[in-house]
């Protein structure tokens, strides 16, 4: 078995054993194809996000939608959580009517200056 | 000029049974949605939301011109599959190429429309975003919620539908003053169903108010038990619910108590039934959003419950309002109520059933499919059904999602599946359900390859041609080394398809070559069709005209002797384009017409823009201007239902073709015919690119339905209910077995749509009115 399927598309449900090496506020990237997406549907979607985000966090559960990044010439959506697990980022993207392709555990970088 | 009334489009069912009281609600239901957008009904289970909703959604409809419309969430498991059920319930098919949301806000926008979303519980947080999305983007849009719970949005308005009105305590109370309740109110009549002549009197009047203040004025409840009237009598029913009920107390008569009333109710409903009742009820808790009669005795029926009895207890099941029953054109569906599904799938866990009956509900899945990929002429027919089980679909891919032992028969009716899915979606949903099961699949699996495969059509369809060659490599290369044949034909063949979009024309036809060589011998003869109605494409292209129009030529006999036209209506497009170019053009545009035919057959709007874009080319260089405007803006506007964009290789002949016409009309009459083009609906486009040049009339609204047919026997047997005699008397004064009876009965409700006897006198009442006739008496 693996987790990956051509196509760009890697599985979403990650396997449980990784859920369980997270760790609270976690970051983890969330991968989405959008092709030919409108500015007007890049602000539908962002709010779509936020709001499910902040269901989750108003009722308690450790998740925060952080941002996005789009490669317009790659019809990619790039957005990134901090949460105890990617099955909880799973379940905002899912509340959020979003399809994804892939939720990976991520490590930032940050660049001088930032904390 | 005249103006021409459409029919105001509605999505909301026929009420089965009258709506009783509620007039308080009614009223404030109505005065909510005048001043918000958002009106959630909460209440538990079995208070009466969706009746209350969709009667105020009946009644406001006229405020809405494009309607209201019902979108039953009970049956969907999946988030992400919450913006289809709404298309599914508009009657749209979603094949965008984007987010279906996106899509479903696009298609909203412009319009002034009610939606009812029913049963939210489940899917609180969906819901909460599909609402807030939709209304932030769709001025003229509200939503009339139902849920358990509020979805907790801003902007939102909650309304507690109460249990019904329940009349003062006291020994004294008059049958008038019991009937002013709306629970006493709802009690009678549906009594009246199962004993006719059962009236409120001084008699029953304290027995009734006992029975309804019992079971706390919750609808279905009292639904449950009025049904047992008919072999219970009153304190009998009395006695019986007290007991029931006894354990539950006397305490603070709040939502929890009310939730404890109603279980221990449907408990008590379910006992009373007989074995096979009991039964079958939990067996049908594995089916989504409704199912008919031959699906049960698919799924349910077995020594326990042999086939020729399923009419039989489906009937009874009706007849104690368990499960709700609807005419649909011939034959009749049914569906049970969610919290009465809920009931039945503890049941069925209980029992130990739930895995078998799951299993036996896919199988069912699966020969359907079966029939969708048989590619013969119940085609039609067979997407018709598919299109109609959508929500049973989705539950035995769910169903195989959760039991990996299972994803090779989902495999299996997936690969069936894919011309259905190819044609009316949605391609997204679909690409992400397949490969997540190709996830859940071993590496080297016969089930991943054909997923995969799957998955590589629905990219495609989404002009994700990158994706679409790499999922067609990883099935392609499993095929390889499993050595099955139609696993690597298919895959070359679909696999074709990015390099001809890209325009690498030489590589396509190598790929389609190889799967036409393997499909030729191996005798696979459904890629062979397709290969060569695709190499008929690709050739064409090339300018190989003479082989073009062998192929093409050769893959629409195969199709007519099968009957399929999925493939037929490509291939008749290909080869039109090919024998236009060798300069028949009479043939060359028969073909194309013929070809659109197939494709509206199937409401396969795909392959209808790629056809009617053939025919707008063929009228440009046939000189025939503005027939070519009207067929590239009827072009336009199906396109843009769909996610289809034009290849770059068709780019230069659509300029060549739009200039022509432009040239030969001036501007100014090219846009107004294009825009008289894009504004015909899809049928009027298809009449318009069939018919000829001339613009087609719309066509008459609101034929007047067909009257229901009884036998003379059933309408012998409809004319003695009225009169008031039992099944007994019935079969004593007609000489027939009372299961012949019942069987008579059965069958009448199914052709009238009804649910009881009562129903059966007042229609026989009916009768008086001129131009009925049973299927004898007709000449």
């Amino acid at each position: 078995m693996d987790n990956t399927s051509p196509g760009g598309r890697s599985v979403a449900r990650p396997p449980r054993s990784s859920l369980a090496a997270t760790t609270a506020d976690s970051l983890f990237l969330v991968e989405r194809r959008v092709p030919a997406i409108a500015d007007r549907e890049l602000a539908m979607l962002q709010a779509a996000l936020t709001e499910a985000s902040q269901r989750f966090h108003s009722r308690g559960e450790h998740v925060c939608y952080l941002r996005s990044i789009f490669l317009a010439r790659q019809d990619r959506l790039l957005s990134l959580f901090a949460a105890d697990d990617a099955e909880t980022v799973r379940a905002v993207n899912e509340a959020a009517l979003i399809p994804f392709a892939s939720i990976e555990p991520a490590v930032e970088l940050p660049g001088p200056g930032q904390p | 000029m005249d103006r021409v009334r459409r029919p105001q489009p509605t999505g909301l069912p026929a009420e089965l049974t009258s709506f009783v009281g509620r007039r308080p609600e009614l009223r404030e239901v109505k005065r909510l949605l005048a001043t918000t957008r958002l009106l959630t009904l909460t209440g538990s289970g079995g208070a009466g939301k969706t009746r209350l909703a969709l009667r105020a959604a009946a009644e406001l409809s006229r405020g809405f011109p494009d309607g209201a419309w019902l979108v039953s969430l009970a049956p969907v498991q999946d988030p992400l599959l919450v913006p289809q059920a709404v298309f599914t319930a508009l009657g749209v098919h979603d094949l965008s190429a984007g987010l279906s949301l996106s899509s479903l806000t696009g298609y909203l926008a412009g319009k002034r429309l009610l939606l009812v979303l029913d049963n939210c519980e489940h899917l609180l947080d969906g819901c909460a975003i599909l609402a807030t999305t939709l209304l932030s983007s769709c001025p003229g849009l509200r939503v009339l919620a139902t849920s358990r719970q509020a979805l907790g949005v801003a902007g939102e308005v909650r309304m507690v539908v109460p249990p019904m009105s329940l009349p003062e305590l006291g020994s004294g109370i008059s049958a008038g003053q019991a009937l002013n309740s709306d629970a006493v109110w709802l009690l009678s009549e549906r009594a009246t169903a199962v004993v006719p002549g059962f009236t409120i009197d001084t008699g029953n009047a304290a027995g009734v108010v006992e029975l309804c203040r019992r079971l706390d004025g919750i609808p279905l409840a009292l639904e449950l038990a009025a049904v047992r009237l008919g072999s219970l009598s009153l304190d009998q029913l009395n006695q019986g619910l007290a007991t029931e009920l006894s354990i539950l107390g006397d305490g603070n008569r709040g939502a929890d108590a009310r939730q404890q009333t109603l279980d221990a109710t449907i408990g008590w409903s379910y006992r009373l039934l007989d074995e096979q009742e009991r039964l079958l009820w939990a067996r049908l808790s594995v089916f989504a959003g409704g199912f008919d009669a031959d699906a049960v005795t698919e799924v349910c029926s077995d020594p326990q419950l042999p086939a020729p009895q399923i009419t039989g207890v489906l009937g009874a099941l009706v007849d104690k309002s368990i499960l709700t029953r609807q005419l649909t054109g011939s034959s009749a569906r049914y569906w049970l109520l969610d919290t009465l599904r809920r009931y039945g799938q503890q049941r069925l866990r209980e029992l130990g059933e739930e895995l078998p009956t799951q299993k036996r509900h896919l199988h069912w899945i699966c020969t359907i499919a079966q029939s969708v990929g048989a590619w013969d002429d119940r085609q039609v027919e067979a997407f018709t059904r598919v299109s109609r089980e959508r929500d049973n679909v989705w539950a035995a891919l769910d169903f195989c999602a959760r039991e990996p032992a299972e994803v090779a028969a989902g495999a299996t009716a997936a690969r069936h599946m894919m011309t259905f899915w190819a044609c009316r979606g949605p391609f997204g949903d679909v690409r992400r359900v397949l490969t997540e099961l190709a996830g859940a699949t071993p590496q080297h699996s016969l089930a991943r390859a054909w997923l995969l495969w799957v998955a590589a059509v629905m990219a495609h369809r989404e002009n994700d041609y990158t994706a679409c060659a790499a999922l067609c490599d990883a099935s392609r290369q499993i095929g390889t080394e499993l050595k099955d044949v139609a696993v690597v034909a298919w895959s070359l063949l679909v696999g074709a398809i990015p390099l001809w979009a890209e325009g690498d024309l030489a590589g396509a036809r190598e790929r389609l070559e190889s799967a036409l060589a393997l499909a030729e011998l191996m005798q696979v003869e459904h890629v062979e069709l397709d290969a060569r109605s695709t190499l008929c494409g690709v050739l064409t292209a090339t300018g190989e005209l003479g082989r073009a129009t062998e192929l093409g030529e050769q893959c629409i006999a195969i199709s007519k002797r099968r009957g399929e036209l999925w493939v037929r209506g490509f291939a008749l497009n290909y080869l039109s384009q090919a024998i236009w170019l060798r300069g028949d053009r009479a043939r060359g545009e028969a073909l194309a017409r013929e070809a659109a035919v197939c494709k509206h057959a199937l409401d396969d709007l795909n392959g209808l823009a790629i056809v009617l874009e053939t025919l707008a080319w063929m009228a440009a260089e046939l000189g025939q201007h503005e027939r070519a405007a009207h067929l590239h803006g009827a072009a336009a506007r199906v396109r843009q239902e769909t996610s289809q964009t034009l290849i770059a290789l068709f780019h230069t002949q659509h300029e060549r073709s739009e200039s022509a016409a432009r040239d030969g009309l001036g501007s100014r009459a090219y846009d107004a015919a294009f825009t008289r083009g894009r504004a015909m609906t899809i049928d009027e486009s298809v009449d318009f690119a069939v018919g000829g040049t001339q613009r087609p009339t719309p066509a008459p609204a609101g034929r007047p339905q067909p009257r229901p047919e009884l036998t003379s026997r059933q309408l012998e047997v409809a004319r003695l209910i009225t009169d008031g005699l039992s099944n007994k008397q019935i079969a004593a004064r007609l000489f027939l077995s009372e299961r012949t009876v019942e069987t008579h009965i059965t069958n009448t409700l199914n052709k009238l749509g009804l649910n009881s006897r009562v129903q059966i006198s007042r229609w026989v009442d009916s009768l008086n009115q001129p131009g009925l006739a049973t299927a004898e008496e007709r000449p």
